[in-house]
């Protein structure tokens, strides 16, 4: 091979890799996104079955079906209301954190173009600043701190898999759902119109239930 | 991706497959670690978003290096203004698993050749695409591919020489 003592050299690309948190971030962009597929694929079939003559009954009760698999989902993301847990069970250590106006023109400009209402959080870990703004493609924006990242859809998001906690806290006046395991851990909660997950960045570095709940909880619109 | 599955399992599956290659593919012809994550996710979508329209007249891996092609060439256009702006501590944004200086040296030398040079070296010496496929991907003619990568490779032959005094 005439090219030989080049692919040598070259060889010590074939290990370069993402970095596993943007690869975990892309990947559930295209859960979230595939979920949304998956569910559009549902209603068509629906459509189908109920069309011909009834067309017009059958777009009322897929938008009736729609509806409810929208509620359905966001009721799964609650769950019930009557076990709401609290942040009394640690010390909530977080900071606030303050954004430049470039950054906010910015954020408004991505969430703009993706179609999102954007909100961010006033309170951050130790250390946390905005980091990237990043368009997730259409009705996601994503905003990635120094210890946490966060998706704002306007769809539900799809749960994260392998959990071995799942419960319903409290956000405020709402309620979201708090997942983790021994990796890692995510705080789910529907806001304005907006389905919002925050979950950590910092692999093996889980981000407790108490902080997850204050950041949450800190959520403002962007002036 | 054996037969045709639908379009959320064959995401699913050429993602898991493939997304660290898609992710060198546009990393290196681009030079930059960040774009390339973009593009890994906008390729994906893509796959999502176009499957049902897969004919399936050549592998799903070679669609995919088409579809990755595209999103590179758009991101590439929409870099033009801000050229040379890609820092070293970007790069380092990668992992890499074994010497990381080595790997960082080798990749200034492939941004000294052209995006055209940077694709093929890529395709051909680094993802062992053969002469047949990267001119599929590329749409090319075979004979460009190898006039191409010819003189890639000279001019990172002619780079090496100067980076060691020869």
């Amino acid at each position: 091979m005439e090219y030989e003592d080049i692919q040598e050299k070259l060889s010590a690309l074939r290990t370069v890799r993402m970095t596993p948190e943007r690869g975990q971030q892309i990947d559930q962009v295209i859960q979230n996104e595939i979920q949304k597929y998956q569910a559009r694929g549902r209603w068509r079939v629906i459509g189908r079955k109920l069309g011909g003559v009834g067309s017009a009954a059958a777009a009322v009760v897929v938008c009736a079906i729609g509806v409810g698999a929208v509620m359905h989902i966001h009721q799964t993301h609650v769950g019930t209301t009557t076990n709401y847990t609290t942040a009394s069970h640690g010390p909530t250590t977080t900071v606030p954190i303050s954004y430049k106006t470039a950054q906010l023109t910015q954020i408004n400009q991505v969430a703009s173009a993706v179609g999102v209402t954007p909100m961010i959080p006033s309170q951050g870990q130790q250390g946390d600043v905005l980091t990237i703004i990043k368009n997730g493609g259409k009705g996601n924006l994503i905003l990635n701190y120094k210890t946490f990242w966060i998706i704002e859809s306007t769809t539900p998001i799809s749960e994260p898999q392998g959990m071995t906690t799942r419960k319903t806290i409290s956000v405020g006046v709402q309620s979201g759902t708090y997942f983790s395991n021994s990796k890692n851990s995510f705080l789910y909660f529907h806001n304005n119109g907006i389905y919002v997950a925050i979950q950590g960045l910092q692999v093996g570095k889980r981000v407790s239930e108490q902080n997850l709940q204050a950041i949450a909880t800190s959520f403002k619109s962007v002036q | 991706v054996s037969r045709k599955p639908d379009a959320a399992a064959a995401t699913e599956e050429l993602f898991a497959l493939y997304k660290e290659d898609v992710y060198r593919y546009a990393r290196f012809t681009l030079g930059s670690a960040s774009d390339a994550e973009d593009i890994v996710q906008e390729v994906f979508l893509r796959v999502l978003k176009n499957w049902d329209r897969f004919r399936g007249d050549a592998h799903p891996k070679t669609w995919l290096w088409s579809i990755t092609r595209r999103c590179i060439i758009d991101r590439a256009r929409k870099l033009e203004k801000d050229k040379n702006t890609t820092t070293f501590d970007e790069r380092l944004g990668g992992r890499i698993d074994n010497n990381a200086s080595e790997a960082l040296e080798v990749e200034d030398l492939l941004q000294t050749l052209s995006q055209d040079q940077r694709e093929v070296v890529t395709l051909r010496l680094i993802q062992d695409w053969s002469t047949t496929d990267t001119a599929r991907i590329l749409g090319w003619s075979e004979s460009k591919v190898k006039t191409t990568l010819h003189r890639a490779v000279t001019k990172m032959r002619q780079g090496e020489g100067r980076e060691y005094g020869v």
